[in-house]
């Protein structure tokens, strides 16, 4: 039987971290009948170890569940999953330019969150249809009827249609198929002589090259076919089509309004843009459908390998994580503590720790890794402008005339009685408000203008933490503005550590150095003579510490049965020391170089 | 080399563990008739290998030796007897769970040959002693020292322990002064060590408790010497205190002066100048091996002169001797002060431990209080030298 439109549904759910999208998607899968149980892996979905140990959903999966309605209708239901950081927003909001409706899922123990907000604003901006489900309901914490009330206050929904679910135990669930049917609309889509779709995602496969998720808005498409990318115009001839149902299930064909997969021989993924369109040179679309926006990274930082001899090693690591990670750029770098490496680009904090931690635990390369930093715009005193992104080439202050650094314009919604921390925070974090203005009658706009280097470093943490997880924030990029850079060096043992060093406002660096230095202190180990860590500014000491020799600790009890045992450990406390760095005569660890990332 | 040999039998049950041990040890007692068995048997196959070296010191440890009966204990100390020769004047140790006996038990193991008793009395604080789970009360604790006396034993060790979660200074000086009230020959007094894979290291990961700060532990580490030192204890190891040379206990000296032992049952570990092994750590497999007329042991290894060197420092640095530099440069065949002349160096500015050339003692090198705190990392310091 050919698939009707009308009897397609394509859907999110959005979410909190913790509020149970991913069990909520396992059982909706399970329910569909598209596994069997036993083959059924807790939390299909999300399936690199990354995201399941943060809880967050870092690359969008997709799935083609079946559903046949009681009076016998069948119909396919695509629950397009969206990744779940602000860092990965563009790929949220191509996903969500694929669906019609989305699943809003609230805790009925936590109520509305603020990541829930986020993505919500998201939703509506592309008229999706919402319906609220109310997950958790199993727990005795759990407060139905106040769930409810935040959803008709805090997201303005009608709680009439919420759904009553606990994912965990599966009550309910049963419920979800009928409404999605009922209240999301059918795509609306022509099956005319062009056509046209939208790439919302795209992953690496060693045989078959690079499998492009996307979704059907125009015509149809099949296996033999000429494709064309609509933004370098790369040509490819279709080698399969077909649907996720966990596996790939191929297809004959895909018609508008379907949500799938195709493969065409691309070797080349950095031809795949997530959000570009795709369309026939025979069928041509004309226009590309709206908002695509290469990934463009904003931080920077340089990857060395602890073993000077795995640099090969993480040069194909790299090569390997491109072709699943588009966004991630690098380029060689090399540095006096710590020989060669890469420089790389981010979209963010976050996609800089995914990458480091899929560099170390999917292909076994130990990292250090250099401070982050955005791009400067660096006027000299002869008049040339250079950017900048790596504190290590940062020229003598005095021969610059003028430094320049990005800003974001930040929206934060938040309840309006996180009004006062939002302001602190933002104040602390160099922003300067803009104006601010009520949404509904306790939630209100704020908008900021923030320097993003400050953003990158832990502006998101702290507004998550004073909002207590309510404030939800959104970016983007607004130019450049005129600023007071310095560059922080540090010294271990007398020795500047050009690793460590970091670009950094004036008035923030002494504040940094400080910590940073306590923090090194914390985390290289005791040597056989006194440390002296210092931060400094130029020729100037601002913050120092020292790492005595021994630190007090000993062995309470020591007799026959103990003594191999104690002695093996020192032995092994001898190997342990392989994820060390040796800079001049100090040996660092790479936890010392992570710790300076961060203040907290 | 040393022409004695110390001997440890091991007996591995307890009524119930204790929370913070990590000593091996079975609740099931009904395995004792067939583990003295074969305990009989493992002493009666490695005496055929023995030469005629002779013992001077016994000690019975578990697990918990007073689980067995005094006819057990008899029995099992004459097969020692017979098998070895044995000094007249050897010290036999016995530890001794203050819950498991009564007055007749410690005098009759006072009547079988048991010179020496070590009290697991660990305090005689009702909320301590309910923390550590140890199946004794504090009337018990003080019982079995009157006991012991009573039975005629002259050197008697008590064992504390602090640095509990809760502990403070006067919870802990209060154990010290009931216990110094007794004025016991001996005193090991020990800093409560989570352990990694006991219940207790369990109960800390799951939150149920927070350590004790640091500071307050150390300080009353350093306040256990001082207080013992002026009641004329000599603080002969990090965690021994003894009247006077003669009441240390021997048995456990040996170990830190890395002279030659043999262990007898599960788990218990033997040296013999080049070689440590030790036995299967289950008693099941341990009984197995020995029915078969197999030795019962796990593991063998032969020591590099590099890691005697280790174990030297390890061992010798927790006493109060510390190392006696002509004896080091008899068994390594170099000078103690130029193998390691930075680490010393280090310590020594540091004011943690001192050379000492005196005219009448051998010279040595040793931890001053201050080192000791530290012991571990200037072991590791040393260790470090090692390998480079």
């Amino acid at each position: 039987m050919k698939l009707n439109i009308k009897n397609i549904r394509n859907f999110s759910i959005i979410a909190h971290i913790d509020h149970g999208k991913s069990t909520l998607s396992d059982r909706l899968i399970q329910l569909s009948g598209i596994i069997s149980d036993r083959d059924m892996k807790e939390q299909i979905l999300d399936s690199m170890d990354i995201e399941r140990e943060r809880g967050i959903t870092i690359k969008s999966q997709t799935v083609s569940l079946p559903y046949t309605a009681p009076d016998g209708t069948e119909y396919l239901l695509n629950l397009i999953d969206t990744p779940g950081h602000v860092d990965f927003s563009y790929e949220v909001s191509r996903a969500l330019a694929s669906c019609e409706g989305a699943l809003i899922l609230v805790d009925a123990s936590q109520g509305v969150e603020a990541q829930t907000l986020a993505n919500l604003y998201l939703a509506l901006e592309h008229n999706l249809e919402i319906v609220p489900v109310v997950n958790k309901i199993d727990l005795p914490s759990a407060q139905i009827e106040w769930a409810k009330e935040q959803i008709e206050e805090d997201l303005g929904l009608n709680s009439d249609n919420a759904l009553l679910v606990s994912a965990k135990t599966g009550k309910g669930v049963e419920n979800i198929f009928p409404a999605v049917v009922k209240l999301i609309p059918p795509p609306k889509a022509s099956e005319g002589d062009v056509f046209k779709a939208l790439i919302f995602d795209s992953h690496y496969d060693a045989f078959r090259g690079t499998v492009v998720h996307f979704r059907i808005f125009e015509g149809s498409i099949k296996k033999g076919q000429r494709i064309q990318f609509m933004s370098n115009n790369a040509e490819y001839k279709v080698e399969e089509v077909g649907l996720f149902q966990i596996i790939r299930q191929p297809q004959d064909e895909l018609i508008a309004g379907q949500v799938g997969y195709l493969i065409a021989g691309i070797k080349n993924i950095s031809d795949v843009k997530i959000g570009d369109t795709v369309t026939m040179p025979d069928k041509h679309c004309g226009k590309p459908k709206g908002g695509f926006r290469e990934p463009t990274p904003v931080v920077f930082s340089s990857m060395y390998p602890v073993a000077a001899d795995d640099y090969e090693e993480l040069t194909l690591a790299l090569e390997k994580l491109k072709l699943n990670d588009a966004s991630l750029i690098y380029e060689k770098d090399s540095s006096a503590a710590l020989g060669f490496g890469y420089r790389c680009g981010f979209l963010g904090l976050l996609h800089l720790e995914v990458v480091q931690e899929r560099l170390e635990r999917e292909y076994d390369v130990s990292l250090i890794l250099t401070s982050p930093s955005v791009m400067y715009e660096l006027t000299y005193t002869d008049g040339t402008v250079k950017i900048i992104d790596n504190p290590v080439a940062y020229p003598d202050p005095a021969e610059i005339s003028k430094v320049r650094e990005p800003f974001i314009k930040a929206s934060i919604i938040v309840p309006d009685r996180y009004m006062g921390n939002v302001m602190q925070v933002c104040h602390e974090f160099r922003g300067v408000s803009k104006n601010y203005q009520y949404l509904t009658q306790s939630r209100m706009e704020m908008k900021f203008e923030l320097p993003l280097a400050e953003v990158v470093y832990e502006f998101y943490d702290r507004l998550k933490s004073v909002t207590q997880g309510y404030g939800s924030f959104d970016y983007e990029i607004a130019g450049y503005q005129d600023t007071n850079l310095v560059k922080l060096d540090f010294l271990i043992n007398g020795e500047r550590v050009d690793a460590l060093s970091q670009l950094i406002h004036r008035d923030k660096a002494e504040a940094r150095g400080r910590t940073a230095c306590k923090k090194l202190r914390e985390e290289i180990p005791r040597q056989q003579f006194k440390i002296p860590i210092q931060a400094a500014i130029g020729g100037k000491i601002i913050a120092r510490e020292t790492i005595s020799a021994f630190r007090k600790d000993v062995t309470a009890k020591c007799y026959g049965g103990d003594i191999s045992r104690k002695r093996k450990l020192l032995e092994k406390q001898k190997k342990g020391k392989k994820r060390m760095k040796m800079v001049g005569s100090v040996e660092i660890p790479q936890s010392a170089f992570l710790s300076v990332l961060k203040s907290e | 080399m040393s022409d004695t040999v110390s001997i440890y039998i091991h007996v591995p049950f307890c009524i119930k563990k204790c929370v913070y041990c990590d000593f091996y040890s079975d609740t099931q007692l009904s395995f004792i008739p067939e583990y003295l068995c074969s305990l009989e048997k493992e002493i009666g196959l490695r005496s055929k290998k023995q030469t005629d070296q002779r013992v001077d010191t016994i000690y019975f440890g578990g697990g918990t030796p007073s689980v067995l009966t005094i006819h057990q204990v008899e029995t099992l100390l004459k097969t020692v007897q017979k098998n070895f020769s044995i000094s007249p004047d050897a010290e036999i140790t016995f530890e001794v769970n203050p819950g498991t006996i009564d007055e007749h038990y410690l005098a009759a193991l006072k009547d079988i040959g048991i010179t020496r008793l070590s009290l697991g009395i660990q305090s005689f604080n009702k909320e301590k002693l309910a923390f550590l789970q140890r199946i004794h009360s504090v009337r018990q604790g003080r019982d079995a020292v009157e006991y012991a006396r009573k039975a005629g034993f002259d050197n008697i060790s008590l064992d504390l322990m602090y640095g509990l979660p809760f502990e403070t200074k006067e919870l802990w000086h209060m154990d010290l002064t009931t216990a110094l009230q007794m004025a016991p020959s001996h005193l090991s007094c020990y800093m409560l060590t989570i352990e990694p894979g006991t219940p207790l290291d369990e109960h800390q990961q799951n939150k149920k408790f927070k350590p004790i700060c640091p500071d307050v532990l150390w300080d009353l580490f350093e306040k256990t010497s001082r207080t013992l030192e002026t009641s004329g204890y000599e603080h002969y190891e990090i965690s021994n205190f003894s009247r006077g040379k003669k009441n240390r206990s021997a048995h456990n000296s040996g170990y830190w002066n890395m002279k030659p032992y043999m262990g007898f049952g599960p788990a218990a570990h033997s040296y013999d100048n080049d070689i440590r092994s030790w036995n299967i750590r289950d008693v099941a497999g341990y009984i197995c091996k020995l029915e078969a007329e197999h030795l019962p042991v796990e593991e063998t290894e032969a020591l590099t002169l590099d890691q005697k060197m280790l174990e030297m420092i390890m061992l010798r640095l927790r006493t109060l001797e510390g190392i006696d530099l002509e004896d080091f440069k008899r068994r390594f065949g170099i000078t103690f002060e130029s193998r390691f002349e930075q680490v010393i160096d280090q310590v020594c500015s540091a004011s943690m431990g001192k050379i000492e050339k005196g005219t009448i003692e051998e010279p040595r090198f040793f931890l001053t209080l201050e080192g000791k705190t530290h012991l571990n990392s200037i072991v590791e310091a040393f260790s470090q030298r090692l390998v480079e």
